[in-house]
């Protein structure tokens, strides 16, 4: 008898892990050209937008036997009378090696995540508010915006993965050159981030 | 001979299917086909000279301000391969504030050096300048211009456009969501309108390619380029939206790897 329900137990565990994972879908799923190690990104999960022209998505990625978190942020800011310089785009993103990621947790404590690799944030010009995305405008009437947008992998530990999965959390700020990115969760904690992590196999 | 009859009737369509489908496969096996706009001896050097023709690479939605059209092909020659871009961008230049409440403008020098900057600053394509091929594994290649290019643009003053622009279909598709969706968030458009040239920027760009990124570039798929110049960037289709990264459509994934491997065929044949 007693085995009989460790057996139906372990079923059902197997049954309802599999169906979880069922629901898991995936942005890119293939390998990497240089290394041949596989690579997997989850479907990109959209943070609760609370600042207008600025926003976060999120992505759990297993390249190898290596776990990742990744953030793409898209950002709507600077502002230029003239025409912005070349110089002006390649800085108005940029995120260091090592950058950090502090993800706000539900008791209010702290967890931070390092970038394996820094980026310069692929910036385009909007003029006038010219450009719309989604349902906001974005730019202001009288001169130049920039928009600027950057993915970055942050690498999981295993102490990571308990500490993000043993929460929810409120808000994340990317620790940039010169700025901080601020983004939030929205008004209650969220599971998006373990969301995220249950998808990465 | 009614149920033979009924037989073959029944045979016929099943045949006729199997031949349509015969026949459509035998179509996109056509489509695929290697295509080349030369393969040819150079006459003073006696290299080979090969490239494919241009295919189009498209994306599903492209609003933003250096944003280009085009198409991609691999260019041999000499022994060396080329990623060609065929490069259309077009971007808009606001008019300075100094100019915007004078009634003819045109009389000012400064106003004429600024007519003079929209067709001189926007095409230089220096040696040392990068494309930067994405990959759906989420590398990227880049590759190096060897030469400086320098382009001759195209401009429409405020209110008019390009001519070859509003030929452009697709473009022209864009345009009216775009302005759609503006008049959705009631934004006047024609009053940005009336401040704003349009600089088109053709070109045909030249990229080596290298050991590792013709390794790579035989194998994989490419979901967009971001192309500079000495002033700029210009994505070939690459944005993100609200929801998700849009990068060239699926069917142009691949449209890098089949050149190569075009040339490779035409060379081992």
């Amino acid at each position: 008898m007693k085995t009989l329900i460790g057996v139906l137990t372990i079923a059902l565990t197997l049954f309802s892990a599999s169906d979880a994972r069922a629901d898991c879908k995936y942005q890119w799923d293939t390998s990497n050209y240089r290394t041949g190690e596989k690579v997997l990104w989850t479907q990109w999960v959209m943070n609760k937008r609370v600042n207008a022209g600025l926003y976060g998505l999120l992505s759990g990625v297993k390249e190898g036997d290596r776990k990742y978190l990744a953030l793409q942020t898209v950002a709507f800011d600077g502002f230029s009378a003239s025409r912005p310089s070349k110089e002006d785009i390649d800085s108005a993103m940029v995120i260091p090696d090592n950058a950090k990621l502090s993800v706000l947790l539900a008791d209010g404590t702290i967890f931070d995540l390092f970038a394996e690799r820094g980026v310069v944030g692929d910036t385009s010009i909007v003029v006038n508010g010219s450009e719309l995305d989604g349902d906001f405008q974005i730019g202001r009437a009288d001169g130049y915006s920039f928009k600027s947008h950057s993915i970055v992998k942050f690498l999981l530990d295993d102490a990571a993965i308990a500490a993000l999965n043993a929460q929810l959390a409120t808000d994340l700020r990317l620790h940039a050159t010169g700025k901080n990115y601020d983004i939030s969760f929205g008004s209650k904690p969220s599971d998006k981030i373990q969301e995220v992590l249950a998808c990465i196999p | 001979m009614s149920a033979n009859g009924g037989c073959q009737m029944k045979t016929l369509p099943g045949l006729i299917l199997v031949a349509a489908t015969l026949s459509t496969s035998g179509l996109a096996h056509a489509k695929s086909k290697c295509e080349f706009s030369q393969n040819t001896i150079d006459a003073a050097t006696g290299e080979r000279i090969i490239q494919t023709e241009f295919d189009t690479v498209t994306t599903a939605m492209s609003m933003g301000q250096t944003e280009a059209n085009g198409g991609i092909s691999i260019l041999m020659t000499g022994g060396q391969k080329y990623l060609a871009i065929n490069f259309d961008a077009t971007e808009q230049i606001r008019l300075p504030d100094e100019f915007a409440d004078l009634p003819d403008p045109s009389w000012d020098p400064k106003y004429r050096d600024f007519l003079d900057r929209l067709l001189g600053d926007t095409a230089i394509f220096p040696a040392g300048s990068t494309a930067r091929l994405d990959l759906d594994d989420q590398t990227s290649v880049v590759l190096v211009r060897d030469r400086n290019l320098r382009v001759r643009t195209q401009y429409a003053e405020p209110g008019q456009s390009v001519s070859s622009r509003s030929s452009n279909t697709q473009t022209a598709k864009k345009l009216v969501g775009f302005l759609a969706k503006m008049a959705d968030a009631e934004i006047d458009v024609n009053a940005d309108a009336t401040r704003h040239y349009t600089v088109e920027t053709k070109a045909i760009l030249k990229y080596p390619i290298d050991a590792e990124a013709e390794d790579i570039l035989r194998r994989a798929a490419v979901t967009g380029i971001r192309i500079e110049s000495r002033d700029r960037y210009y994505s070939m289709m690459w944005r993100s939206t609200m929801r998700q990264i849009v990068g060239w459509s699926d069917k142009s994934y691949l449209k890098i790897r089949d050149a190569m491997q075009c040339i490779d065929e035409a060379v081992g044949g």
